[in-house]
């Protein structure tokens, strides 16, 4: 089932489509056929083909032989060149997917058919078979997941929905605001998202708009709830300007905390689960955490080398991560903000970051075109998509696209839900990569949330509208 | 152009400016000519490749989809805001309503801001694939004069779309002279004179430059041309240049130093005291031109020109195989540039065989440009475009890898169509380790766009279209490289030879010919190029021409007015010799049998080239004094490798070093004593071999007290000599 919202400050001329795939779109189709990639079947005629002239028994460039299983797992003189389940840091996929013509193998040739390195890439991400009788040599994956395990409990009574809202005064616009901020509370029906100096805010059941919050600092680019429902935090300001964070007392509406002087927006902020900490950042390049007791700052956090794009404690309180705009990301401990491992693979800004309910699986949403999975005890990468939301590539055409991936969201069931600049909302499962999706045709789907019930996927694009979809 | 079509042009200006205010705002040609004009894309700020402050411009806007992506895209909201426009950063940065780097760019009552906001308000919309484009541009008046400094004059720079429109960009112009204290030019295109001179003034718009002669003379200054009359065209040009600007030549040079000139210009060292009495003594009115004609005949300058192509090509030789630049490749390459040179092989042919070469490195000498313009292991069409572009056109193509040239009109579409030509060049390795075979790969795939990763087929530098593919594409490049019509490589080679004969180019540096580089005197370089070309590009007969204009004869004495003339050519000027040549001018004054490393004895500095048993990658010299004095280092394609810099220990070589002194106590003094010459003699002999001139009186006199009486005596003319090699006259061509 799909609900549409229009908006009703829709002007002509801008009325969008939206439409739902009817199952999946072909292309995805084809890389989610559960068939079985291996070296004997698969792999080897490609490497027979393009590799083994230079890689092979004859002859060993670069110390690396690729004709036999075992000397390729052995790799070459620089070490390994793949790296089961990780198809993205592998060296054998950048050699043959590298933009640099002169750079690329195999030397001076045209790049490598795309299906030929989809195919590569998708033998590597399940695990380097040799046959189909082989077992996978991935590691068990710690995407395992249990519900209700979660920290998270339901708080006792009924849940924060908001109760005769004061009427505001809304600024006129001369179109709507792209939605910035979009969140859900976890426990009542009800959804925020950003406009011009304020807050709009929806019933997810009714899908209708049922009230605003003023937003004095400017623009809110954050929106969050916190985790029992009751506080709604929203951060963001004028850019170049100034910025700060406020705090909403969900029930009525009114203002109850505000937290930071900054000389331009927030661009990323996140209130713990305790509601004791407010943590922000922006261009300042410096992540800063607030106490909303006394009102002071606790820590910063300041390895960042770029904007502070993404902010997140963990659901359990102990952690909290934090991304910048040149792809560092960082878990540091709540209290203190010192910093307990640095997540290092995204190269591009960090878009977007997302706890498990259980704490120990962090997902970041990345410019570069990733999605990854991050394994919060160990700092590794549990899983990840490094085209995710890839835009189809156009014939003959090897530059950049672009693929960003723009927010990323857990399902309480440990499922996913990722946006990108291809305009599609993916769904992802559990553990594994299968996926469902939506296209926007006109509008980026910024942020892509998803309500109390955990069914309906609520979506927020650059023309302002808030979509809803009930996918399960 | 009559009145009543200049009100017509004007108008069409005017409403398609009217027109613009109602239309749809294109990001191209609206929106992004702001940011060129505001500096926002230069280079210093947001058009740096790493940006500023977060915020990244291409560099003069040469990639359009990326700079729209990352204003409106990139961070939805922030700089771009669709609900709020005049709350944009875009807009509050510019005008420093908020704190900005840059500071304020324009006004908030300014076009540019009108521009901007009206763009955000009709949705920021990206272009459509079809868009008229600016095809070029132009500035009015292509030439001022002004008489009498302080003055003022207006310019206005018209821009031409591909669909035929005309637009006044005026005031999306950036504006810059070549020289502001003889005129400078305002941010609004207004032209002031400072100074006596002559300088352009440069517009640019989008990808182009365009430029204006500025020529400002006194006010009311009395000036009579005194000049003599002109012989060639080379005279009647130069001549026209001096007298539009108000100077007058200098007087004709006298035989002494004509003769010394074109020794040292067309052999590379002076005459012999033979070769300077005989022509002294010649009284027929034409021994200029007969010695003009006898020297272009001669064994050594066919050795100076292979010389000067040997450096300039970076011929040399090696022992480390895998760079393809073994010894014997350098040799036979070299070999083969004496015999065309002595040939007088049409300058055409000689690059045309050269670019088209395929075989034995070690066997065909013109196969080892292939070698020699790279000196690594691998060769790599990118630099060897770039050095190629640079040799043969005298244009730095390689500026256009990364971003559009900004002071010239090559985009980076030429640059990447251009080096497609060299992706097949493939070096085989041959029968033995030192030779490699190299050809052409037929179908190699060209090279990729940086910006959007497009396959580029190889094209001619400003090429419309892609050549059509035969069996050798480098067949297309020669045939268009050296075409008849194809200036840039006459108007290049006769500028390098210019440049040999009066020390500066009419464009300078030699390989730096751009659109915002102009020539000191245009119609000349383009008479040069136009008889280079007719004379079917016959080397010597450029030469014969330039050897024989009363310009090149002039004497280096100034007049009253032309004391400050170092770039119209009235008089001759005062240069440092070649390392070559002063080491050659050296052995040959004191009959000095010098050697060169690794070479055979007799062989002359010019004909010297770096031999070394391991690679020739890097700056190689292998001998000090050449080193010393400014040889180039072959590490480049550079021009501005050999240097005519004077150093102090240049100075204190001269004085102490080893050269000069081996120099000094070599043959001439013993032989000089031996023939019972008197002292006068001796002196007067040291006096033509060194500077081709007999003493003065009073030198004489002093150089008589210093020998004394007693005439056995070799020191005192040792010294002498040793005084005579050290004196700035020595050491230069005047």
């Amino acid at each position: 089932m799909l609900g549409i919202i229009f908006n009703r400050n829709l002007q002509v001329g801008l009325v969008l489509v939206i439409v739902m795939s009817p199952t999946l779109r072909s292309d995805l189709n084809a890389s989610e056929k559960d068939e079985v990639v291996t070296f004997a079947d698969d792999i080897k005629p490609i490497l027979q083909k393009y590799c083994l002239k230079c890689h092979g028994n004859d002859d060993q460039n670069a110390d690396l032989n690729l004709q036999n299983y075992a000397t390729l797992l052995q790799g070459g003189s620089a070490g390994a060149v793949v790296k089961a389940g990780q198809s993205g840091t592998s060296v054998l996929m950048q050699a043959i997917t590298n933009e640099d013509d002169a750079a690329r193998m195999p030397p001076e040739s045209p790049r490598l058919p795309e299906e030929v390195i989809t195919l590569i890439g998708k033998w590597i991400d399940t695990g380097l078979r040799e046959t189909s009788s082989s077992k996978a040599l991935l590691a068990k994956s710690t995407l395992t997941f249990v519900p209700g395990t979660s920290a998270n409990a339901k708080p006792d009574g009924p849940p924060a929905m908001p109760v005769d809202l004061p009427e505001v005064e809304v600024a006129p616009t001369s179109r709507n605001m792209a939605i910035l901020g979009l969140a859900a509370s976890p426990w009542a029906p009800l959804a925020a998202a950003s406009g011009y100096k304020q807050i709009r805010l929806f019933n997810t059941d009714t899908e209708e708009e049922i009230g605003h919050l003023l937003f004095e600092p400017g623009v809110p680019y954050v929106l969050k709830f916190s985790q029992n429902g009751a506080i709604l935090m929203a951060a963001g300001g004028q850019p170049g300007h100034s910025g700060s964070v406020v705090l909403y007392d969900v029930k009525t509406g009114k203002v109850v905390g505000r937290f930071g002087d900054e000389l331009d927006t927030v661009l990323a902020a996140d209130i713990s689960p305790d509601q004791k900490l407010v943590a922000f950042g922006g261009p300042g390049r410096i992540a800063k955490a607030y106490s909303t007791e006394s009102g002071e700052e606790v820590y910063q956090i300041e390895r960042h080398t770029d904007w502070v794009t993404s902010i997140a404690f963990s659901p359990d309180g102990t952690q909290i991560a934090t991304g910048d705009r040149a792809g560092n990301l960082y878990l540091s401990s709540a209290d203190s903000g010192g910093i307990l491992l640095s997540l290092d693979s995204h190269k591009g800004s960090v878009r977007g970051l997302s706890w498990r309910s259980d704490s120990k699986v962090v997902a970041s949403a990345g410019d570069d075109g990733r999605l990854i999975w991050w394994n919060a005890e160990t700092g590794f990468v549990a899983m990840q998509s490094t085209n995710g939301h890839s835009p189809p590539r156009p014939e003959g055409f090897s530059g950049k696209l672009q693929s960003g991936v723009l927010s990323v969201q857990f399902r309480k069931d440990g499922g996913l839900i990722s946006s990108g600049r291809d305009n599609l909302v993916k769904a992802w499962k559990t553990s594994s990569n299968q996926t469902n999706s939506l296209i926007l045709e006109q509008g980026i789907p910024i942020r892509a949330i998803v309500d109390n019930s955990d069914k309906k996927i609520i979506i927020g694009d650059t023309f302002g509208n808030v979509r809803f979809w009930s996918h399960h | 152009m009559n009145r009543s079509m200049l009100c017509f042009l004007l108008l069409l200006i005017i409403s398609a400016d009217l027109l613009s205010q109602q239309k749809q705002l294109s990001f191209a040609n609206d929106v992004m000519p702001v940011f060129f004009r505001a500096g926002c894309n230069q280079g210093t700020c947001h058009g740096s490749s790493r940006g500023k402050d977060g915020f990244v411009l291409s560099l003069f806007g040469f990639d359009k989809q990326g700079d729209y992506f990352r204003l409106t895209e990139e961070i939805v909201g922030r700089r771009i805001n669709m609900a709020v426009p005049e709350e944009s950063l875009l807009l509050l940065k510019a005008t420093g309503a908020v704190a900005h780097t840059g500071g304020q760019r324009f006004k908030k009552d300014s076009s540019y801001y009108k521009t901007l906001l009206t763009w955000i308000e009709q949705g920021a919309k990206n272009d459509k694939d079809q868009i008229a484009v600016p095809v070029d541009i132009t500035i009015d008046p292509p030439q001022m004069q002004f008489d009498g400094i302080e003055k003022s004059a207006p310019t206005k720079v018209i821009a031409r779309y591909s669909d035929g429109s005309l637009r006044d960009v005026t005031n999306l112009s950036l504006f810059f002279s070549n020289n502001n204290n003889t005129a400078s030019i305002s941010n609004d295109g207004l032209v002031s004179s400072h100074a006596k001179g002559d300088t352009y003034v440069f517009a640019r718009f989008d990808r182009f430059t365009v430029g204006s002669e500025v020529i400002v003379l006194p006010q009311d200054a009395e000036y009579t041309w005194l000049g003599m009359d002109p012989v060639n065209y080379i005279d009647e040009l130069v001549f026209d240049r001096l007298e539009q600007l108000q100077l007058n030549p200098s007087q004709l040079s006298n035989d002494s130093e004509f003769i010394r000139r074109v020794y040292l210009d067309l052999t590379g060292a002076p005459p012999s005291v033979e070769q300077y009495k005989q022509f002294i003594a010649n009284d027929s009115p034409n021994k200029r031109a007969v010695l003009i004609d006898e020297l272009l005949a001669s064994e050594d300058f066919t050795d100076l020109w292979t010389g000067l192509w040997a450096e300039s090509v970076r011929l040399m030789g090696g022992g480390y195989t895998p760079v393809a630049t073994d010894l014997k490749a350098a040799e036979s390459y070299y070999q083969w540039m004496h015999d065309q040179v002595e040939a007088n092989r049409p300058v055409n042919e000689f690059v045309y065989e050269q670019v088209t070469a395929s075989g034995s490195n070690l066997t065909d000498g013109p196969t080892n440009l292939y070698t020699m313009l790279v000196h690594s292991v691998r060769f790599e069409p990118k630099s060897f475009a770039a050095d190629f572009s640079q040799l043969f056109l005298g244009v730095q193509i390689q500026c256009a890898e990364c971003h559009n040239h900004p002071f010239d009109r090559w985009t980076m579409d030429d640059y990447y169509g251009f080096v497609s030509f060299f992706t097949g060049i493939t070096r085989k390795a041959g029968a033995e380790p030192r030779e490699f075979y190299i050809y052409n790969k037929r179908n190699a795939p060209p090279v990729r766009h940086l910006v959007d990763g497009r396959e580029m087929p190889a094209t001619v530098i400003g090429g419309e279209s892609p050549i059509k593919a035969g069996l050798d594409s480098r067949i297309a490049l020669a045939e268009w490289l050296t075409a008849p019509d194809n200036t840039l490589f006459s108007r290049n080679y006769t500028n390098r030879v210019w440049a040999h004969f009066f020390h500066r180019g009419l464009v300078e540096p030699v390989d730096d010919m751009r659109v915002s580089n102009p020539p000191t005197n245009g119609p000349l370089l383009d008479a040069l190029s136009r008889n280079f070309v007719k004379n079917g590009f016959d080397l010597r007969a450029l030469i014969r021409d330039i050897c024989n204009s009363r310009t090149y004869q002039l004497s280096a004495t100034p007049n009253a007015g032309n004391e400050a003339d170092d770039r119209q050519f009235s008089r001759s000027r005062l240069r440092r010799l070649r390392s070559d040549v002063l080491l050659d001018s050296i052995i040959k004054a004191t009959e000095w049998d010098r050697t060169f490393r690794d070479f055979p004895k007799g062989t002359k500095a010019i004909e010297f080239y770096p031999r070394t048993p391991g690679d020739t990658a890097g700056p190689l010299w292998r001998d000090d004094f050449l080193k010393l004095f400014g040889r180039s280092s072959r590490n480049t394609i550079c021009a501005c490798e050999t240097k005519s810099e004077a150093t102090l220990s240049q100075t204190l070589h001269m004085a102490v070093g080893n050269n000069v002194q081996q120099a000094v106590l070599s043959g001439l003094i013993p032989r000089l004593m031996q023939k019972k010459n008197s002292p006068e003699e001796i002196v007067e002999e040291l006096f033509i071999c060194c500077l081709s001139r007999s003493p003065t009186g009073k030198e004489l006199a002093t150089m008589k007290e210093l020998i004394g009486e007693d005439h056995d005596q070799k020191e005192p003319y040792e010294d002498i000599l040793w005084a005579l090699i050290n004196s700035t006259e020595f050491m230069t061509n005047h």
